[in-house]
């Protein structure tokens, strides 16, 4: 199911705009800044779904869910009390100030790449991503 | 005829405070002194200064060229070249923080800190002041004794000058008596409130470890009475030890209202602000978990901690993740407020920025 909603994503990728898709009950949103035959360049991922998993246990699988990212995320904040968890690009990863950022619920996961320059409020950039792992990111995080 | 060894002591002693005058930021932002801190001291190292000293041989050892062996043998040994390079050699200093204090003072150009206006805390000590008649033999006054004795024996003509005696009775003796006096002494308490949610690394915790020794050695010489209390909050907020809020890693969300919550409470259940000159020290990345939070803060802050504190400095320490938005909340609300200093820091080289932004107001 979770890898159709990727596959269903990808086909519906066709320009820039948000491309929405839903799939027994998940549903993936994608705001695109541009896309190609073989890449996306997309500014913000969102997926939901009917996961019962809670806070904490969906952000201890998100890390391997998200591999597909250029780069490794781990929990910064985690807080089932608060109703959410954080996860970020680890420290070492950090360049030039920019790191993917991963929010959850436990229902629905945003993901977006941020700008964090001094003196700048943070910002989401938009980042590159192949269609293939886009698809297999959604499919992941969905299931 | 007196020794110079006071002179040369105190010679030193301004060498050595004029080196750490010339690195002072360099102390400032690796905190090699802080290691080695005791009560009163610090131990400064300054690999620069060569302690010079007289070293003694051995009279049966005979000197250059009276060993054994024949004109032109080799020595003995592997044949390794002598070294080109200089030997290192650390001195450490012992620096009092009452030194250091002064010397910060006046590299940053601290104002002397003025205590509020309100009930200072009072002090009882005993002093020495009067004589009485009846005492313990411990604190007998001689001289007292004997003048008393005298002035009876005169006043009775048993007194001969030729052959002067005196006998002190019963009636002569005299004794130290003292009072308890009160006196007016400041007093103050720090409260320390570090972020330790998973957003805070460990360089951040670092930073806010040296910015807390520079804070205190200021406020220490400022105030003969200082009490210090650490505060850490993710989600929830508790009062910890030094050592371990320093170290203490936690993972979860950042909800700054559970600090200002138990600032308060710790206010109220410990230090009347009419008694108590207040300084809390809060050190974040600004991540506050949502807007709402924020809210609450804001409302707190005015409504709740600023009336009784002297001085809320909120620095905010950057990581690898940027800084975020509780810094311009906070300037947003109270940028007009005296009582409120805010700071960010964003490595090691701005920590005597910040120390003097916090500082710097004299309050």
């Amino acid at each position: 199911m979770s890898e159709d909603l990727g596959r269903l994503l990808d086909h519906a990728i066709t320009g820039t705009g948000t491309v929405r898709v839903e799939r027994q009950g998940a549903t993936a949103e994608v705001e695109v800044v541009e896309a190609d035959r073989l890449a996306v360049r997309i500014l913000r991922v969102r997926v939901s779904g009917e996961s019962t998993r809670g806070v904490r246990d969906t952000a201890a699988r998100l890390p391997d869910a998200c591999r597909g990212l250029p780069e490794r995320i781990v929990p910064v904040e985690v807080a089932p009390e608060l109703g959410g968890a954080v996860l970020r690009s680890a420290p070492r990863d950090v360049v030039d100030r920019e790191y993917f950022e991963v929010r959850t619920d436990g229902k629905t996961t945003d993901i977006e790449r941020i700008h964090a320059a001094p003196g700048v409020e943070r910002h989401a950039v938009p980042f590159t991503l192949t269609r293939e792992a886009l698809a297999r990111i959604v499919g992941k995080v969905a299931g | 005829m007196p020794l110079n060894i006071d002179q040369d002591v105190q010679r030193f002693r301004n060498i050595v405070k004029g080196r750490v005058r010339k690195d002072l930021k360099r102390f400032m932002s690796e905190g090699e002194m802080i290691g080695k801190q005791g009560d009163k001291y610090v131990k400064i190292p300054l690999p620069e200064i060569n302690i010079p000293r007289l070293r003694y041989g051995k009279n049966e050892a005979g000197g250059v060229g009276q060993g054994e062996g024949e004109d032109g043998e080799k020595m003995p040994g592997d044949g390794q070249k002598a070294g080109d390079q200089p030997g290192e050699h650390e001195y450490e200093a012992e620096v009092s923080l009452e030194e250091l204090a002064e010397i910060l003072g006046e590299e940053l150009k601290l104002p002397r800190i003025e205590p509020k206006g309100r009930k200072q805390v009072t002090a009882t000590h005993d002093k020495y002041t009067g004589i009485a008649r009846i005492g313990p033999n411990s604190l007998r006054h001689t001289r007292r004794t004997f003048q008393a004795s005298l002035q009876r024996q005169v006043a009775a003509g048993a007194w001969s000058p030729e052959r002067p005696m005196l006998v002190p009775t019963r009636e002569d003796m005299r004794f130290r008596s003292w009072k308890a006096k009160q006196e007016p002494q400041s007093s103050a308490a720090i409260l320390y409130v570090m972020d330790v949610s998973g957003s805070m690394g460990k360089e951040q915790k670092e930073i806010v470890r040296l910015e807390a020794f520079w804070i205190d050695t200021w406020l220490k010489a400022n105030y003969k009475h200082l009490e210090t209390r650490f505060i850490i909050h993710d989600a929830a907020a508790k009062e910890v030890d030094r050592d371990t809020f320093f170290r203490v890693k936690e993972s979860g969300g950042t909800l700054i209202s559970s600090a200002y919550t138990l600032i308060e409470r710790t206010i109220l259940d410990h230090y009347p602000p009419e008694e108590w000159n207040l300084y809390v020290f809060q050190f974040s990345d600004g991540d506050n978990w949502s807007a709402s939070d924020t809210k609450i803060c804001m409302e707190m802050l005015r409504d709740r901690i600023l009336p009784k504190v002297n001085l809320f400095a909120y620095g905010q320490v950057e990581s690898e993740y940027g800084s975020g938005q509780f810094l311009q909340d906070i300037a947003g609300g109270f940028s007009d407020d005296e009582r409120v200093v805010i700071s960010r820091i964003a490595d090691r080289s701005a920590i005597m920025a910040s120390i003097r932004d916090f500082l710097g107001k004299g309050r």
